[in-house]
């Protein structure tokens, strides 16, 4: 039972993080909640193999990459489908990216409210409706390339606007 | 050496889906030639994520119909009913969308776990089993049992602890607790705090928890983290050096005023806590100060000012609390006033009737009866009073310069003056006006330079940002992110202010006679711009189109 409930608590700790890592790499939001529950089972079932002393997130993530790897075959009829090489690649530089901390969360929240309407109109329909780009073009009637570069250009804006705050926010705290 | 740029828009086709099989390919290859590749790629695989799961997250919310978390709020009562209800709410939280899924697969299998492993009684089975499928009820329709009331003896009281405002329009605070000792004021003997529906209608969702809340989120820039606590901090300093009278001096009405309002610009009323007691010694104190002609002190050089500040404190008391006796003391200053404006539109030390008009003077003037206007007071000619100043503004400006004068043509056009001048146009509805626009150029370049302050700095700055938060858009956005700190930065450990003026060695107009209430209320007011402000402007309609974009996303949609 304690092994239960401390597999549980690595678990949901890191449940965010790897979903965010197997939706890099699985675009599709119904195969990355396949995925995620089936590294789940994976992850439980080999807990025991699993040494305290190393990261907890690293362990899991490399048991992702696997079965995202392994999957590839009935992933291929969505498109986006990294091979096994790149799949690596992100894996590897993912140690150092670090990820989701509730002050990048709350960075961003003040930065999508300061965010001009139309601005935050188009990334509410990509994140909040989660439209495809196409369609996005379509209700705006406007160019798949102009939707996509200003998508682009936003998510480049608010990622510098969150570092920006942290970087105040560390500087206040001084 | 790889074309990170290339690299980075291919990433940013595949985060879109527009990405071509060729395209991927390339991608592929960059990924797995070059590790910088893979570290851009991922920097935009967390930016997606955490967009993705901001929104995630407040569809959670919005389904379980979340009060805000409320930033200052004393710790709540324990009530085990309350209680009860917000850990369901939490477990339900954890349990939305896709979590819930997964949560419910892992349970699942560790159930079996269980059932293969231990062999359980039946009955524990049972148990293990209600759970999960309560769990995976649908929201929608499932009921929550919120009403399900345990028992509980000896607690009396508890459920009656209002609830937070769900609704902005309500003020509950007021509604369960009548104001103490208010007989003893014969000023104020009939005062009663009933509660009113009418309460926050036309007067500032700003003033509540949650629409201060809402409107720190939407135009603080997320330096409300430091903006607030410093707020809080220089509240508790005024409350503690409030006088035995109600007031704060020197010069009482001006400084009661001044603090009177810094205590409503959060939303603090006479039923409120923690600083309900305070706010009711000060409005008493104004009530006792006022003279049967409605004038809280001699109008003179300073006295101009005082009793206009204390008008305008008592126009911002009435509209947020309500107390009908307020009323008449609210009417009978703003009359004093209105007596008091020239023919041309504006005031004069004394409120004499010469030729001499003075913008500074006309600035709390203009406060004052904008806030009697919004908080419905019904002197006669109040609005053409307002439009009349507005006019004597519009002539007093240097045409040249934009800047505006301070008495006549021969006088100086300071900053400061131009940004009272300005506000005071935004206040009454000149937001379009050609005046209002060559101001706001005029003080494009201001900055808020503590080492190097103006002439009467924190009188500048207060106008000015309020001004600039009205102006909106990147004038703002850059103003607010550097006064913002430096005020942060320059409030005294006990949470008062001292004016930069007196370091700066200035003889005249380092602010240092007025002493520390005059610096830390004007301080505290700038500072409280984000939600202040909305009460003032109620009336007037910002057009979006006239804010300076410059430093904004520009989106190309053809």
């Amino acid at each position: 039972m304690d092994r239960q409930q401390d597999f549980l608590r690595h678990f949901l700790q890191h449940q965010e993080d790897l979903r965010a890592f197997i939706g890099s790499l699985v675009r599709d939001r119904h195969a990355r909640d396949d995925i995620l529950q089936e590294v789940a089972l994976v992850l439980w079932q080999k807990f025991e193999e699993y040494d305290a002393q190393r990261s907890f997130g690293a362990w899991a993530r490399g048991i992702a990459a696997n079965k995202i790897m392994q999957s590839f075959d009935r992933l291929k009829r969505c498109p986006l489908q990294f091979s096994p090489n790149a799949t690596q690649a992100i894996l590897i530089a993912y140690e150092e990216t670090g990820r989701d901390s509730s002050d990048e969360q709350n960075a961003l929240r003040r930065c999508l409210g300061n965010l001009p309407d139309r601005s935050r109109n188009l990334i509410s329909m990509r994140y909040e409706q989660s439209l495809k780009l196409k369609v996005i073009a379509e209700s705006t009637s406007s160019s798949l390339e102009a939707v996509h570069k200003a998508i682009s250009r936003i998510r480049q804006s608010l990622k510098k606007c969150m570092e920006e705050h942290l970087a105040l926010e560390q500087e206040l705290k001084l | 050496m790889t074309d990170l740029r290339h690299a980075e828009e291919l990433a940013q086709k595949y985060f879109d889906e527009i990405i071509s099989p060729a395209e991927m390919a390339e991608l592929e290859a960059l990924l797995v030639s070059d590790a910088d590749v893979a570290r851009v790629f991922n920097q935009i695989a967390k930016t997606d994520h955490l967009i993705h799961s901001h929104y995630n997250a407040c569809r959670a919310e919005i389904a379980a119909q979340l009060e805000p978390v409320p930033m200052y709020q004393p710790a709540p009562l324990p009530d085990i009913r309350q209680r009860t209800q917000r850990t369901w709410k939490k477990i339900r939280d954890r349990l939305w969308g896709p979590t819930g899924a997964v949560i419910f697969h892992v349970v699942i299998l560790l159930v079996l776990f269980r059932l293969a492993t231990f062999n359980p009684p039946p009955k524990e089975t049972e148990y293990e089993i209600t759970f999960e499928v309560q769990k995976n009820t649908p929201l929608d329709s499932y009921d929550p049992p919120l009403d399900v009331t345990i028992p509980v003896p000896n607690l009396p009281n508890m459920v009656d602890v209002p609830e937070m405002p769900s609704d902005v329009e309500s003020l509950p605070e007021i509604e369960d607790q009548a104001a103490p000792n208010l007989q003893e004021d014969p000023g104020l003997s009939d005062v009663s705090m009933a509660p009113s529906p009418l309460i926050m209608k036309n007067f500032n969702p700003g003033r509540t928890e949650g629409g201060r809340l809402d409107a720190l989120g939407q135009y603080a820039g997320g330096l409300d983290r430091f903006t607030e606590p410093a707020v809080i901090k220089a509240l508790e300093w005024l409350k503690k050096s409030q006088a035995a009278d109600g007031s704060w001096g020197p010069n009482k009405p001006a400084m009661t005023g001044l603090a009177l309002l810094t205590f409503l610009a959060h939303g603090a009323t006479p039923s409120s806590e923690p600083y309900g007691q305070t706010v009711e010694k000060a409005i008493r104190f104004l009530g006792r100060r006022q003279d049967l002609d409605g004038r809280f002190c001699q109008i003179d050089q300073p006295g101009a000012y005082a009793h206009a500040i204390a008008a305008y404190a008592v126009s911002e008391a009435f509209g947020l609390t309500r107390i009908p006796s307020l009323k008449p003391v609210m009417e009978k200053s703003i009359q004093v006033i209105l007596d008091g404006q020239q023919a041309g539109g504006g005031w004069d030390y004394d409120y004499k009737k010469t030729a001499r008009r003075d913008t500074s003077v006309a600035g709390w003037q203009i406060q004052a009866l904008k806030a009697a206007c919004m908080a419905g007071a019904e002197n006669a000619g109040l609005r053409e009073a307002l439009d009349k100043a507005a006019g004597d503004l519009k002539r007093a400006q240097d045409a040249e310069t934009g800047r505006f004068f301070y008495t006549d043509k021969s006088g100086h056009k300071t900053d400061s003056i131009t940004g009272i001048a300005v506000l005071c146009l935004l206040l009454t509805g000149n937001e379009n006006a050609r005046e209002t626009k060559a101001g706001l150029q005029a003080l494009a370049h201001v900055d808020c330079n503590w080492e190097k302050p103006p002439a009467w700095p924190l009188y500048a700055w207060y106008y000015i940002t309020q001004a600039r938060f009205h102006q909106g858009g990147s004038a703002w956005a850059r103003w607010n992110n550097h006064f913002a700190r430096v005020y942060v930065k320059n409030q005294n450990e006990d949470g008062s202010w001292t004016s930069p003026g007196a370091q700066a060695g200035r003889e005249t107009g380092n602010e240092v006679h007025l002493g520390p209430v005059y610096s830390t209320t004007l301080a505290a007011l700038t500072l409280q711009v984000y939600y202040r402000f909305l009460p003032t402007y109620k009336t007037v309609t910002v057009k979006p189109e006239e804010t300076d974009k410059t430093n904004d996303v520009t989106i190309q949609l053809l």
